[in-house]
Order: structure tokens, then C-alpha cells, then sequence
């Protein structure tokens, strides 16, 4: 019954208040402004990746196609960039091949980022989507609307007032609690409510595909546990503040901390402890590897021809006209020289496997670090998960990256590999043995399945979790201990 | 008088705990900042200087251009420490496709980033250049040096006793403004005049450019007039209201208003209101157009040929005649394109203007040479480069279609092959491009200020 009443009265004192209706404006207005934002810069990145893969799939049809413009795959823009944009903008929109396709060491390929400077503001100002409206102006609307939850009492003297009659402190601090969650959650749950009714109303049309339910509920879920955070947050520092002003400036201070020396320096310190080659770098080793390996297999090729026995005496038209005759030894000559140039081209292929996965694995615990130190930060937590859950997170990236390695594979099994090389001393002829007419196969893209998600992101939920309840109990605790006198 | 309330408030800020605050976090952040900016930059420098060694070894002649392509690279800026802007988002190189050699036609270089981000994860949360120490740890601190600074003596009864004797209130107001504008920003340019000093010392930071300490120096001016911006709209505020908390919980909504809902609004504005078709579309249409000409063109020459009326002259003039079509129609796409998003881009420009924040953000950017100004430097040479290409190189190889197949007549080439140069943007295009942002925060400034001093001099201290 107590908790009823002082519950009621916190809450009618909040909603009477104008930093509520300001709170409940901005959430109101903003939430669906970012979504409905979103979803139309979304609904157009579609359409360019469908124009785009339409043209390319006009021009590409036929192998010959392909060996002439060379071979592309693209990614779809993630649906669910409508709550968090992520770092979706520095993903390669596309994966091309490069230069030739028919190399002795397979087919070439490379990231192409054609989006980038299609709106430049964005990567200067940052883009308005749900996470950070909910990550930055939710979490400090929060903290202005519970700043003076117990300091401004105990400044006003009516908390002393309240604890001076019958009244058990913990239902005192748990209604109040209670009272800021409900008018936070309301407020931003109206808020997506009003999103969900405007992407209704622009036709979004991916309710059902690719778990968009399940992980856009989850989101909101987790939206709701992050705001109750910041509430907490900012009653317990109204709880070991006297003055309302002290509370607001500590919380300024605390909220910038977490907002950018914890997510910043993350990256800061796991760079100085565990420093990592750039891409570039790794690249020209690779190249370097490559050359070597090249310059090897010549010298090898040369050497076999000059100890060939009836070979190293014919001309380059003779030996062609003797291999056309199948002739015993051009035949012999040849089969050798291919076992040399698939010797060579396994091992280059192991080497940079070797290089690729070395540092592949040097950067990843890199970012591990950096993510680990950040996850000091509840700000850091909300925002890797909601970017994971959105699929344009580090996970997301992982996969794409990794759809190159797709790509060469491809290319060199329906053009590479059938293509006929003949070696002769300085000289190398090639053809394609195959059908030129034959339809290209083409990769489609998946973007991570929940489940992959899921399992890398429940450490931040749990820890979400766990700070929310952290910050209630400190906040409770201070209370219990609060001395009137 | 004004020497006595100004000496007055400096104590008071000095010996409180939010300077020594203030002074840590600048001391600590900022020489950070630039430590991990500057190193970033050698990274990307050392790559850029790599590549452009190998390929230019391995492209010496006209000759070697014609079979390996031709490439042009951009040189990261080494002011990216002051603002990282579109460095790595913008493309770093444009190169020709395949073996330009063969190509019957014109040869276009294409622009590619291939600056994969190596570490993604640090752009969860932004870099940390001195653009964002500013806009978001120094407009937090000017709000939390200001806030107090009218409201709190009223609220305590003090800004009365004062009111009573015989001061000046002009004199009051211009000393407290002075003065902890002063505390606020001393911090703020020993880290950054320590940090440049101690990097420069270790030749970390490489001011490869004569203009960088200018630019430098129009940056710290760039940065304490949005300090100042945002320390003069917390005294506005302060006047206009009687509690230190109401004061603060406005200047906290002003400012998730001005730094984080307004500048990203206007994009997305500018987007919804005039719509753009993206890159990747645009480079699909012009390839399309590239090969149907082609096609066009060859057919035309096959013609010729079975009807045996061909000549090595004719061809060629047909060849010239496709491929003037053909540059023309590109030129137009790529116009017609460029005017669209330039009326895009100004728009959420002036939008974003509203607030000082995005009047810092933009010029920083095009004063670290990572802005909108560098990428249009960069395309114009790259256009000026692939015509010296086509000129010199591409098109001196003729091809000649005959019934027995393809008969390639080669060029006369002479001298080294063409090497890229990017030109410097000229001062007077910064200068005209940055100076609209400069006169916009003096007037926020000048705006903010006056009216928290007409508001002081009209305060009835009843």
C-alpha cells in the first residue's frame, strides 16, 4: 500500500514536470523520425544494390562475359540498419576481381567501396539512426530526468521530512526507482510504436525475412534494460550527492567518461599492447611472396626446358606443332611443367593462407582487447550489441571479408582452371577449354544468421544486464545507509 | 573594476575542482588524441609511400602503362590528427581496368578505396581527433564553466550584494565572461601546444607542408570560437534563468540538440528532400553506355570491313568519332550527377549550418585537408591525368580490324611515363570555402553574448 502511494506520487510529480514533457517530446518525435530515416535511406540503398546487381547480371551472364569485364558480387544493405547503421558504411559494397583473371596463380580479387561519398555529411556528422538516439540523447534525458530524484529532496529537506514518519526506506527508493523506469519506458516505448507505425506506413516490406521480428524485438528488448540503466545510474548518483547541482555536473562527468574515455581508449590501448601491421603492408608481403615465387617458378620452367632431353633442341612453333601431334615427349614435357606450375601454385596459395591467417589472428585479439576494455562502458556494451543484432557489426564484416576468398574460388573454377596453359621457355600461351557461352555462376550473399549473432553478443547482454542491476543495488544500498541527521 | 572581478573569478576557478577536472582530462585525452591520430597517419603514409615506390619502379616507361595500367594515388593529409573527415572513407586511388593496351577505345580510371579499415572496430565509437575532443569534451566543459556562472549567484544571493554596491553591471558581466572563458580555454591549448610539441619533437607528427602551422593555428581559432559558442550560450542561459539546475538542464538540451540531433537531421533532410542515385549506379550506367558504343563501333568497322571498304584512315575516324561520343556522354552522366549532388550536399550544408557545431565539424575537415574540397582536387587531376593518358599513351596505339583478325600498329612512344601529382588546394578556394563557417560562429558568438549582457544589464535584482 505504501509503495503504491509513494510510487503514484513520484510518478504524478514526474509527468507533471517539464523536463517529462520535454523527455517524451523528444522521444516521441525523434525516435521515429531516426527510424523512418532510416528506413527510407535504406529502401534506397536497396533499390541502388538491386540496380546494381541487375546491371552487372545484364552484362555477366556468359563465362566470356566475365573473362572479358571480369567478375563482381555485391551485398545487400542489412534491413535492420534502420536501428543501428553500425560501420556498415565502411564495408566494401562490392568484392571485384582484378586485372586478369587468367594468372598462373588463379584469379586476383579486391574490395571496391563505391558508397562512401555518395553522402558525405553522414561520415562527418554521424548518422541518426535508433542506437544513437537511445545510446546518447535517451541516456542523457534519463539522467536529467533523475537527477534529483533523492539530492533535490534531501536538498528541499523533504526527505528528511519522509524518513522522520513510518516509512520503510527501501519501498521509498524502490518506488522511485520504479516510478523513472515505467515514465522512461513508456516514453520510449511509445516512441518505437510510432516507428513501427510509420515503417508500416512507407511499405517497409522485410517483417518476416531473415528473423527481422525476433531481432528487431530483441533490439527494442534491450533498448528498454539499457534506458532502466541510465536511470538507475542517475538515482544513484542523486543518492550520494547532497545537492542536485553536484549530482547533474558528476553525472556530466561520469556520462562523458563512459561515453568517450572508455570506448575510446579501448581502441587506444589494445593498439599499444598489441600492435598490428596494417592491411597495406600485409599486402605487399603477400605480393612480395607472390613475385618470389613467380620469379622461382620461371628459372624452374627454364631449367626443366634446357634439360628436357629432344625439347630443349625444338623451336617454339615446332614444339606447339609436336604437342598438336601429341608427340611423346612434348606431351611428357608438358605434363611435367604443369606439375610444377600446380607445385607452385599450392604453395603460394599455403603461404598466404599462413600470412592471412597469422595476422587475421593478430587483429582479432586486438579488437577482442579493445572490445573487452570497452565493455567497462554500458554505452559500449549497448552499442556492439545493437550493431551485431543489426547485421553491421564486426561480426557482419567478418563474413563479407571472408566472401573474397568466395569469390577467387569461384572464378578460378569455372574460368581459371579450365583454361589450358602452355609454357615454353620466355613464351606462355593460354586457352579456355571449356564452353565460353556457358552461364557464370554467380554468389549470393547471406548476411550472419541469428544464432552466430546471438552467441557472440549474450556476454554484452549479460552485462547490460548486470549493470543495471549494479546501479540499482548501489543505489538502494546508499539509500538504506542514508543519515538524515 | 574589471581587474578585481576578473582576478576574483580566475581564483575561484582555479582552486575548484572542475578546473583541475578540466585539466587532467585535457592533459590526458588530448596528447592521447594526437599520439594515436599521428600514428595512424604514418601507417597510411608508409602504405601510400610503398605502393607509389612499387608501381612506379614497375611503370617507367609509356610502354609499361600500356600492359600494367596506370594508377594515381592520393596522399593521406598529415593533418588528419586535427580532423580524420572523409580520409578514409574517400577513395585513395584511381586506376585504369585490365591492359588499357588493348583497349580499342578510351581509357577512364576509376576510383577505389582499398583502404580497408584494419582495426573496424575503433569506428564503433569514432576517432579520436581533435574535432571530436572539441565538439564533445570542450562544449561539455564550456557548459559546465558557464552554467553557474549568473544563476548560481543568484540562487545563492550573492549576484544582489554585488548588484548593490556601486559596480558597473557591464563591468561584471565582461569579467566573468573573460575570465572563465580564459580558465576554461588555457587548459584546453597548453595540452594541444604540449602535445604538438612533444610529437614534433619525436617527428611524429609530419608537417610535410609549409601552410600546417598556418592551418594549425586556424584550427585552435576554428576550435575556441565553438568553445566560445557554446561558453556564451551557457551564460545566456544563466541570465535568463534563477536555478543553477534549470540553467544546465536547458544547455544539456541545447546541446543534444546542436551537436547530436540537428547536423545528422540535415543529411538525412537533404536526402529525402532531393534524392540522389548512388556511385555504384552511376558507374553502372556509364559502363553500360561504354560497352553498348563499343559494340556500336565495332559492329560499324565489321561492316566496313566485309563490304571491303575498309582503310586503316577510315577506321580511325570512326574510332575517333565513338570515342568522342563516348566521352561526351560520360562527361554529361558525370555532370549532370555532380550538379545533382552538389545541390544535395549544399543544402544539408547550410541546414547543418543552424548549429555552430556542424560550422566547426565541415571547415576543420577542409582544413585538415580530409574534406569535401581535397576529393574534388583529387578528381579533377585524375581527370586532367587520364587525359594526358589518353593523349600520350592509350591512344597512340591504333588498331586495325582486318579479315584475317586484328592487326595492332604500335605507337611511337618517348621519355618516362606520365606520373600523377596531386596539386594543392589553392588558399583562396579554402579560404572562400571555410569563411561563411567563420563569420556563422562569430556571429554565434557575438549573438549568444550580447544577449546574455542585455539580459545582465536589464536584471532586476528585487
Amino acid at each position: 500500500m505504501m509503495f503504491k502511494v509513494i510510487f503514484l506520487k513520484e510518478l504524478l510529480e514526474s509527468i507533471q514536470n517539464y523536463r517529462f514533457m520535454i523527455a517524451l517530446i523528444l522521444g516521441l518525435t525523434i525516435i521515429p523520425l531516426g527510424i523512418y530515416v532510416n528506413g527510407k535511406d535504406y529502401q534506397a540503398r536497396y533499390r541502388n544494390y538491386q540496380e546494381t546487381v541487375r546491371i552487372y547480371e545484364e552484362s555477366h551472364k556468359t563465362i566470356q562475359d566475365v573473362m572479358h569485364l571480369g567478375g563482381a558480387a555485391f551485398r545487400p544493405p542489412s534491413p535492420l540498419s534502420i536501428i543501428s547503421t553500425g560501420v556498415e558504411y565502411l564495408f566494401p559494397s562490392s568484392i571485384e576481381s582484378e586485372g586478369s583473371l587468367i594468372t598462373s596463380f588463379g584469379a586476383q580479387t579486391r574490395f571496391n567501396n563505391t558508397r562512401t561519398l555518395d553522402n558525405p555529411q553522414l561520415y562527418l556528422y554521424g548518422a541518426l539512426d535508433m542506437t544513437f538516439i537511445i545510446s546518447i540523447v535517451i541516456s542523457l534525458l534519463a539522467m536529467l530526468l533523475t537527477y534529483n530524484s533523492v539530492a533535490g529532496e534531501k536538498e528541499q529537506r523533504t526527505l528528511s521530512l519522509i524518513c522522520s514518519n513510518a516509512v520503510p526506506k527501501n519501498l521509498i527508493i524502490s518506488a522511485k526507482m520504479l516510478a523513472y523506469g515505467v515514465l522512461l519506458s513508456l516514453t520510449f516505448f511509445l516512441g518505437i510504436l510510432l516507428g513501427i507505425f510509420v515503417l508500416l506506413m512507407m511499405g517497409f516490406e522485410v517483417w518476416t525475412g531473415s528473423g527481422f521480428i525476433l531481432r528487431f524485438s530483441l533490439g527494442v528488448a534491450v533498448s528498454i534494460i539499457y534506458v532502466l540503466t541510465f536511470s538507475n545510474f542517475g538515482v544513484l548518483i542523486s543518492s550520494l550527492n547532497k545537492r542536485a547541482v553536484s549530482a547533474i555536473i558528476s553525472l556530466m562527468f561520469c556520462w562523458a567518461i563512459l561515453f568517450m574515455i572508455f570506448p575510446k581508449a579501448s581502441v587506444i590501448v589494445s593498439k599499444i599492447i598489441k600492435p598490428v601491421r596494417s592491411q597495406q603492408v600485409i599486402d605487399l608481403e603477400k605480393s612480395q611472396i607472390r613475385r618470389q615465387l613467380e620469379e622461382e617458378e620461371f628459372n624452374e620452367l627454364q631449367k626443366l626446358r634446357n634439360v628436357f632431353p629432344v625439347v630443349k633442341d625444338m623451336s617454339m612453333p615446332e614444339f606447339m606443332k609436336k604437342l598438336k601431334q601429341e608427340d611423346k615427349d612434348a606431351v611428357a614435357y608438358d605434363k611435367k611443367q604443369n606439375e610444377l606450375k600446380d607445385y607452385y601454385q599450392t604453395k603460394c596459395a599455403a603461404e598466404w593462407g599462413r600470412v592471412d591467417s597469422f595476422y587475421e589472428n593478430q587483429r582479432l585479439n586486438q579488437a577482442g582487447l579493445a572490445r573487452d576494455i570497452s565493455r567497462l562502458s554500458p554505452i559500449s556494451c549497448f552499442v556492439h550489441l545493437m550493431a551485431e543484432l543489426s547485421n553491421t557489426g564486426l561480426l557482419e564484416y567478418k563474413q563479407w571479408k571472408q566472401t573474397r576468398s568466395r569469390l577467387k574460388q569461384l572464378l578460378d573454377s569455372e574460368i581459371n582452371d579450365k583454361m589450358r596453359r602452355v609454357n615454353f621457355g620466355e613464351y606462355s600461351f593460354s586457352r579456355f577449354n571449356g564452353d565460353e557461352n556457358a552461364l557464370m555462376s554467380r554468389i549470393e550473399y547471406q548476411l550472419v544468421p541469428f544464432r552466430k549473432v546471438w552467441s557472440a553478443v549474450w556476454p554484452d547482454f549479460v552485462l547490460l544486464l548486470l549493470y543495471g542491476i549494479m546501479f540499482f543495488l548501489g543505489a538502494y544500498v546508499v539509500f538504506l545507509k542514508y543519515d538524515v541527521r | 573594476m574589471f581587474r578585481t572581478i576578473f582576478n576574483k573569478e580566475i581564483l575561484e576557478n582555479i582552486t575548484s575542482s572542475r578546473f583541475l577536472t578540466v585539466l587532467i582530462l585535457c592533459l590526458i585525452i588530448i596528447p592521447l588524441g594526437v599520439y594515436v591520430s599521428t600514428r595512424d597517419f604514418q601507417t597510411r603514409q608508409q602504405s601510400y609511400q610503398e605502393s607509389v615506390n612499387l608501381y612506379e619502379e614497375s611503370h617507367k616507361l609509356p610502354t609499361d602503362l600500356l600492359y600494367r595500367g596506370a594508377k594515381a594515388y592520393r596522399p593521406p593529409s598529415p593533418l588528419s590528427f586535427l580532423s580524420l573527415g572523409l580520409e578514409i572513407v574517400m577513395p585513395n586511388v584511381a586506376e585504369t581496368q585490365g591492359r588499357p593496351g588493348e583497349s580499342q577505345s578510351v581509357v577512364e580510371l576509376k576510383f577505389n578505396n582499398s583502404q580497408s579499415p584494419d582495426n573496424i572496430y575503433e569506428f564503433f565509437h569514432g576517432p579520436l581527433d581533435l574535432v571530436f575532443i572539441v565538439a564533445v569534451m570542450m562544449t561539455f566543459f564550456a557548459i559546465a564553466f558557464s552554467y553557474g556562472s549568473i544563476s548560481g549567484e543568484k540562487e545563492q544571493g550573492t549576484l544582489k550584494q554585488i548588484l548593490c554596491n556601486a559596480v558597473p553591471r557591464n563591468q561584471i558581466i565582461l569579467a566573468k565572461m573573460a575570465a572563465n572563458y580564459v580558465t576554461l580555454v588555457t587548459p584546453f591549448l597548453i595540452a594541444v601546444l604540449l602535445s604538438l610539441v612533444i610529437f614534433q619533437g619525436k617527428g611524429l607528427v609530419l608537417f610535410g607542408s609549409d601552410r600546417a602551422w598556418l592551418l594549425m593555428t586556424l584550427s585552435i581559432i576554428f576550435s575556441l570560437l565553438l568553445i566560445g559558442a557554446f561558453f556564451n550560450l551557457g551564460l545566456l542561459v544563466s541570465t535568463l534563468t534563477r536555478q543553477a539546475v534549470s540553467t544546465i538542464v536547458i544547455l544539456l538540451l541545447a546541446w543534444v540538440l546542436l551537436y547530436g540531433i540537428l547536423p545528422r537531421l540535415s543529411s538525412v533532410f537533404a536526402q529525402l528532400v532531393y534524392p540522389v542515385k548512388s556511385q555504384q549506379v552511376l558507374v553502372s550506367e556509364k559502363n553500360q553506355i561504354r560497352m553498348e558504343n563499343e559494340k556500336e563501333c565495332e559492329a560499324r568497322i565489321d561492316k566496313l570491313v566485309d563490304t571491303g571498304q575498309s582503310s586503316l584512315d577510315k577506321q580511325k575516324s570512326i574510332r575517333a568519332e565513338f570515342a568522342e561520343k563516348i566521352t561526351g556522354s560520360l562527361q554529361k552522366l558525370d555532370q549532370e550527377w555532380e550538379k545533382r549532388r552538389e545541390i544535395q550536399r549544399s543544402m544539408a550544408m547550410n541546414l547543418a549550418r543552424l548549429s555552430p557545431v556542424s560550422c566547426f565539424i565541415r571547415p576543420m575537415a577542409e582544413i585538415s585537408k580530409t574534406g569535401w574540397l581535397e576529393w574534388q582536387a583529387f578528381t579533377k587531376d585524375v581527370t586532367r591525368f587520364q587525359q594526358v593518358l589518353n593523349d600520350k599513351v592509350f591512344n597512340q596505339n591504333v588498331f586495325e580490324v582486318t579479315k584475317g583478325g586484328i592487326q595492332s600498329h604500335e605507337g611511337k612512344y618517348s621519355g618516362p611515363a606520365p606520373i600523377f601529382h596531386l596539386q594543392p588546394i589553392p588558399s583562396e578556394s579554402l579560404v572562400k570555402n571555410i569563411l561563411p563557417d567563420f563569420i556563422l560562429l562569430v556571429i554565434y558568438n557575438l549573438l549568444f553574448f550580447s544577449g546574455a549582457y542585455v539580459k545582465f544589464l536589464r536584471y532586476d535584482a528585487r
